[in-house]
């Protein structure tokens, strides 16, 4: 049987880690592939990397992040932010990612998730998605935002959802916006709708504040994984301890 | 131990000769199918069959090089298969069209339905028989992406099995062909044990 995943999330600025990450004895806390290997010490099951890097010319730094990354780590790492097409997906492949993950250029183009799957496979393929609870607007009364959440789409999530597994995603990053930054605990309304309506994998993403919200997540909805970026990186929570106590909870993960 | 990587995808190769080369006095080169030939084979211990890619494309490249590559095995090359890899070392898949190099009698079939699909993640291995491969790993946990599985007929070559929704293969085995279904240059210390281990069973 599959064990639940504990994910964390890194948000990379011009090659450098940012939001601040506080371990300690570690001298340079911004950078991702020394980050990466701490993590991946600690027991996490996978990283995932978001190049938050504005401007398109600074392609070739997230490449060379990727490269130092897959260098220092021997377990999974995905990257996103800025791939929008099968060229810049290639980029990051080929130097050492496992898998992509797109948002924005998913909904503005949604071929370009087939074109991903046919070149790399599903399993390559990770579509993104933050949703915001908007009562009325959507029958899921959640609906899609793109451009780092801060444009609505008029897509309502569960639709769009199915839709990606369709058009070739291998799984989906789901995020709630209301949640996110908020440490009141994963959205498990919309975690459970989105996990059983798709039969990928579902990365819960958004609001982890504590080792609770995560048993809670596990306990109430089908998420294979839960993603969480403030908690890990100020030690509130450390990622060894989380997965014992997930375990005592009868929730299965690897130790 | 020199080996190399069969390059018949597009994808993550560099964590494959990364996971290879961890360990002592071992080289690993990428190689382009149109660069095989006999004597390149001679000059290597072992063959990665990596797992990326698709089963039909990685087919049509691998093929032409059957007899050459069947030869080499003959004369005592090792072949390691990683996911897509172990997969194209049996007859055929339902992924597509497309022949496998059929040194295990199998065909590729996806997870049925009801099981989430792609099987994605941290999955255990049980050990089925005895092998040098699994020694001193003590948390046989290996990180696992892929919608097929090879299902052998002859189930002697089967090692080791996982869960989901049905028991595959994960570990096959036959002299010094071995099949993997997980990625263990990503499966964090248990994978770089288990390649290890590989690696000093084919030294003999």
């Amino acid at each position: 049987m599959l064990v639940k995943r504990i994910i964390p999330c890194l948000d990379v600025y011009k090659g450098r880690v940012v939001k601040g990450i506080k371990f300690r004895n570690l001298r340079d806390a911004g950078d991702p592939a020394i980050l990466g290997s701490v993590y991946s010490e600690e027991g996490a099951d996978e990283l995932v990397y978001l190049d938050i890097t504005a401007s398109s010319e600074d392609r070739s730094v997230i490449v060379d992040v990727v490269r130092k990354v897959a260098k220092s780590i021997d377990i999974p790492f995905t990257v996103g932010g800025g791939i929008n097409s099968v060229e810049t997906a290639t980029q990051v492949l080929t130097n050492g990612a496992d898998k992509i993950s797109i948002n924005t250029a998913a909904v503005k183009s949604p071929g370009l998730i087939t074109d991903l799957r046919d070149i790399f496979g599903s399993n390559c393929v990770v579509v993104a998605i933050d949703a915001k609870r908007n009562l009325g607007v959507t029958p899921s009364n959640y609906e899609v935002y793109i451009y780092g959440g801060s444009v609505p789409t008029g897509l309502d999530v569960v639709e769009w959802a199915k839709k990606v597994v369709e058009y070739g995603a291998g799984e989906i990053l789901l995020t709630s916006i209301d949640h996110d930054g908020t440490k009141k605990g994963f959205d498990l309304e919309l975690t459970k709708m989105v996990s059983e309506a798709v039969n990928v994998p579902v990365i819960a993403s958004g609001g982890a504040g504590n080792i609770k919200h995560f048993i809670e997540l596990f306990k109430k909805t089908d998420a294979d994984a839960g993603l969480a970026a403030s908690i890990f990186h100020f030690g509130e929570v450390s990622i060894r301890n989380l997965k014992e106590e997930l375990r005592r909870n009868g929730i299965p993960v690897r130790l | 131990m020199k080996g190399a990587i069969l390059n018949y995808g597009v994808g993550n190769l560099f964590s494959v000769k990364k996971g290879f080369e961890a360990h002592s006095n071992t080289r690993v080169s990428i190689i382009d199918m149109e660069n095989l030939n006999k004597s390149f084979l001679r000059s290597v211990d072992f063959l990665v069959f990596p797992g990326v890619g698709h089963f039909t494309a990685a087919s049509k490249k691998l093929l032409p090089m059957k007899n050459l590559i069947m030869e080499a095995v003959d004369e005592g090359l090792s072949i390691f298969g990683i996911c897509l890899g172990l997969q194209l070392l049996g007859f055929s898949s339902m992924e597509g069209a497309g022949r496998g190099l059929g040194v295990f009698k199998g065909h590729s079939v996806r997870f049925p339905d009801g099981v989430k699909i792609p099987h994605m993640g941290w999955n255990k291995v049980e050990y089925l028989r005895p092998s040098k491969l699994f020694e001193g790993i003590d948390s046989p946990y290996f990180y696992f992406a892929h919608s097929y599985y090879l299902s052998l007929d002859d189930s002697r070559y089967v090692l080791g099995v996982t869960h989901h929704g049905v028991s595959f293969p994960s570990v096959v085995g036959k002299e010094l062909v071995v099949g993997v279904q997980f990625h263990p240059e990503k499966s964090g210390d248990s994978g770089l044990r288990l390649i290890k281990n590989y690696l000093e069973m084919i030294k003999g």
